[in-house]
């Protein structure tokens, strides 16, 4: 193998047509052959723009104005047609559906070995061990749309193997991930990483996941690389990360916490869940940690309720199973569960889009059905995943005022409505931008101000945090709290369990088209068997307070940190377990 | 390694350091500088608009489509040739979909190839102006071997004639004189409202053109009553206001969105 690097960007700086700024700024980095590198930033910093370089589609596709030198093996990528980049550098988006065209799973692995004109005999053999590897062998013959999020995203990832490239580029590749599959995704990443010396550049908010992954972190903000390091150095620096509007991942968050109670030493602080725990051995005996629960008061009837609803797609599947769940007006609720639990099909249901194959949907105590969706959509507000699917105006304001049109509203009332959803979402200084000029972060909180507009009682989101950093997230889940203390209920379906303490207030939990547990989120998030049955892993925080002790129920990093007491004066712990004099 | 100069500082006084270099799309998949990719995209939304209906063209014997509307957008967004084999290729998928929408359809394709090129000339400076010329030429012949083959030949009175088609005459018009340039810079301008405008004169005249050649060759074939160009005379204007009306709003929509999300464009694209 050669000792050369397998990428070289020199001085690269990038404006997209028409932009003003650039979206990258006299960029400079080495990417050694092997390597899994994880780039991180705020949305917006350029992390999308600095990949597509990779592989010619910035500036080839995009056009603008291109500064520097992208090399990868040696080939410009300026000069190289885009194809050629292709069977060196594989690329998987943020969503597999806008890249998977054929139709069937094989034929998605085969499409581009078929379009560098392999021998057909080399294509089988490649198609064969790239789904082998993704554990997608006994669905080749599937429609890839049959297969859940987790296995689309596989399957893409497949694609991009069997092109034995040299390096596989990764877009937010989990974002769409419940957790369980996130992790097989990175296992695969490293495993791929160890047997064929592939590297990796990802780019994501998954602190945790790439913590464990990484062997390199850079932090891009402002189209600029302001830091670059080991997962340790990086996730460590609490002023960078917040400089960066970054997360680390919630084990380092807790001791950070412990550092800033004296229960141990500030400094390098474990960023792997294994590390965290191995440390807990030098730390004080911690407390149990079981907070009383608040008690909810529940308003009278429930505003939506299913009665032993079932659904049977026409393909036979099973999706919902006598499924009963009251939502009571004023509800925060969150619904978790892996990819195919049913979550979708439930939400499809509450918004009429769906009719039962049996059991039936309920609004205020008479059946939903009646209702049409036009009807609904003024009382049930819903914010769907993927943003781009909803928005078809030519400018922002416009977006969010559509709605509004059939409401023949006066023009005053439109336009406080339209005014108070703009200021909401922090977007008043885009009033006049095409909504596809904004980042994909921006696009979303488009999509949820025009949701808004339309006043509902029930406000439906569906993962709404993802692709935002930690600063969008928590701009969106702070107006879902803002919202639901001003009355609305709240339904929030999500794989980011780590950001919904201190928000939602009850936790449904669903797997194979069941509701497995309706509890409050505490109890929700320490039932660590029925979360195991549906394919969940707890969160970082979770799972430290129960290795720190088996009766914590500790939901947050600071509800942790305050299960330890100081130890006595004069000795701090190191998280490596050693004493020291402070 | 291509270069094409010293950088140049943007408005907040970033200056790049590395070397500038030129921009172009080079990868093998294009036509006339258009990705294939843009073309079977708009080939795919010319023949779904082949579906839906909007009048009877007692001419031509069948509905005409939406799609009439969005031939010319495809030779402002990929250039005339490119945008001509998108609008061939779509009318012809369309014909086949959507026979109730198709009449002739060699004389569909035809007409909406002929729509593209023309629109890809409504372009401003001298951009390919050897066939606008050529164009041009076809577009004047077109209402003469007409007229001539209706008065002369049928007996039709010269003044039904005239009558029926000034919507085209006034769109060959457009097509034949410097307008020609001017709608091409209104369509590439910045400004969506002129956009808008040049969107619509456009598609006027370079539907114009098309419905006029199709119409001769039309007419040439089954030679209907001379008694059909009094009707056409209230017809015509409304079916063309609704095509160029399709143009407008469909291609403003278009192109900003295309603006907005900073795709390459094609070489020959005049947005």
């Amino acid at each position: 193998m050669s000792d050369a690097p397998l990428v070289t960007l020199e001085k690269v700086s990038y404006f997209y047509p028409r932009a003003v700024e650039p979206a990258l700024r006299d960029v400079d980095l080495v990417i050694p052959r092997g390597q899994i590198l994880a780039l991180v930033g705020p949305t917006g910093a350029g992390k999308t723009t600095l990949c597509l370089t990779l592989n010619g589609v910035v500036p080839q596709f995009h056009g603008g104005r291109f500064f520097g030198a992208v090399r990868v093996g040696g080939d410009d990528t300026v000069e190289q047609p885009i194809h050629r980049l292709a069977a060196r550098v594989g690329m998987v988006f943020q969503d597999p559906d806008t890249q998977l065209v054929s139709a069937s799973v094989e034929n998605e692995v085969a499409f581009a070995l078929e379009n560098l004109g392999l021998p057909a005999a080399e294509i089988r053999a490649r198609v064969k061990s790239a789904l082998a590897a993704v554990r997608l062998a006994e669905f080749a013959h599937k429609h890839p749309h049959d297969l859940s999020g987790g296995q689309q995203q596989r399957l893409a990832f497949a694609a991009a193997l069997a092109l034995r490239p040299d390096l596989i580029v990764l877009d937010e590749p989990v974002s769409q991930l419940d957790p369980r599959s996130a992790s097989e995704l990175f296992a695969l990443v490293a495993e791929t990483n160890r047997s064929h010396g592939v590297a990796f550049v990802i780019t994501g908010h998954a602190a945790a996941e790439l913590a464990e992954t990484a062997h390199r972190v850079v932090v891009l903000l402002g189209g600029r690389i302001v830091a670059d390091g080991r997962p340790d150095e990086i996730y460590a620096d609490a002023g960078l990360l917040a400089r960066a509007n970054l997360r680390p991942p919630e084990v380092t968050s807790v001791f950070a916490h412990l550092a800033k109670r004296g229960v141990c030493a500030a400094g390098v602080a474990p960023v792997r869940l294994g590390d965290a725990i191995r440390a807990l051995a030098g730390l004080p005996r911690a407390r149990p940690y079981a907070p009383p629960e608040p008690d909810f008061a529940v308003n009278g009837l429930p505003i939506l309720a299913l009665r032993n609803v079932e659904h049977v797609y026409p393909d036979g599947t099973a999706a919902l199973r006598g499924v009963g769940l009251d939502l009571f007006r004023g509800d925060y609720a969150l619904i978790i569960g892996q990819n195919g639990a049913g979550k979708s099909t439930l939400l499809k249901h509450l918004l009429n889009l769906l009719r039962p194959t049996a059991g039936e949907v309920l609004i205020d105590g008479a059946p939903l059905a009646r209702q049409s969706v036009a009807e609904l959509a003024r009382r049930i507000g819903y914010v769907p995943q993927n943003p781009d699917r909803q928005i078809f105006n030519p400018t922002v304001e416009a977006e969010v005022g559509f709605s509004l049109v059939p409401l023949r509203l006066p023009p005053k009332e439109s336009a406080r409505r339209i005014d108070a959803a703009l200021r909401a979402l922090k977007l008043e200084a885009h009033r006049r931008v095409h909504p596809f000029a904004l980042s994909k972060g921006d696009r979303a909180r488009v999509v949820i101000a025009a949701v808004l507009v339309m006043e509902p009682e029930v406000l439906v989101f569906d993962e709404p945090t993802t692709g935002q950093d930690e600063a969008g997230s928590r701009a969106i889940l702070d107006l879902t709290r803002e919202l639901h203390a001003a009355g609305r209920t709240i339904v929030v379906v999500t794989h980011h369990l780590h950001l919904m303490p201190g928000y939602a207030r009850r936790a449904i939990v669903m797997g194979g088209g069941r509701v497995l547990l309706d509890a409050p989120l505490r109890e929700a998030y320490h039932a660590l068997e029925v979360l195991e049955s549906t394919h969940l892993a707890p969160t970082q925080a979770v799972a430290l307070a129960r290795a720190a002790h088996a009766d914590s129920r500790a939901l947050t990093p600071e509800e942790l940190a305050d299960s330890f007491d100081r130890p006595p004066e004069g000795l701090l712990v190191m998280p490596g377990g050693k004493e020291g004099a402070a | 390694m291509p270069e094409i100069g010293a950088p140049s500082p943007s408005p907040s006084g970033f200056v790049p350091t590395g070397p500038e270099r030129r921009v172009e799309f080079i990868d093998s998949a294009s036509i006339a500088g258009a990705p294939v990719a843009y073309v079977i995209v708009l080939a795919a939304v010319v023949a779904v608009l082949s579906f839906i209906p909007f009048s009877i063209v007692l001419s031509g014997g069948s509905s005409f489509p939406m799609a009439q509307g969005v031939y010319p957008l495809t030779g402002w967004l990929l250039g005339p040739w490119a945008g001509a084999v998108a609008s061939g290729t779509g009318a012809l998928v369309g014909a086949f979909l959507a026979p109730h929408t198709a009449g002739l359809v060699w004389l569909s394709v035809g007409g909406a190839m002929l729509a593209a090129l023309c629109a890809g000339c409504l372009a401003p400076g001298r951009r390919h102006w050897r066939l606008g010329l050529l164009l041009s030429v076809v577009a004047l012949a077109a209402p003469v071997f007409y007229g001539d083959h209706a008065v002369n030949a049928n007996g039709v009175s010269l003044r039904a004639y005239l009558f029926a088609y000034p919507t085209h005459f006034l769109a060959i018009a457009l097509f034949v004189l410097p307008t020609r340039r001017w709608i091409g810079a209104l369509v590439s301008g910045a400004n969506l409202g002129r956009g808008a405008v040049g969107l619509f004169l456009g598609t006027w005249s370079a539907a114009g053109v098309m419905m006029m050649t199709e119409s001769a060759i039309s007419y040439y074939l089954f030679n209907w009553p001379g008694e059909l160009f009094y009707f056409f005379a209230g017809v015509v204007p409304v079916e063309h206001a609704i095509r160029s009306g399709i143009g407008m709003v469909v291609g403003s929509g278009v192109i900003a969105g295309l603006r907005a999300m900073a795709l390459v464009k094609p070489r020959g694209a005049v947005y």
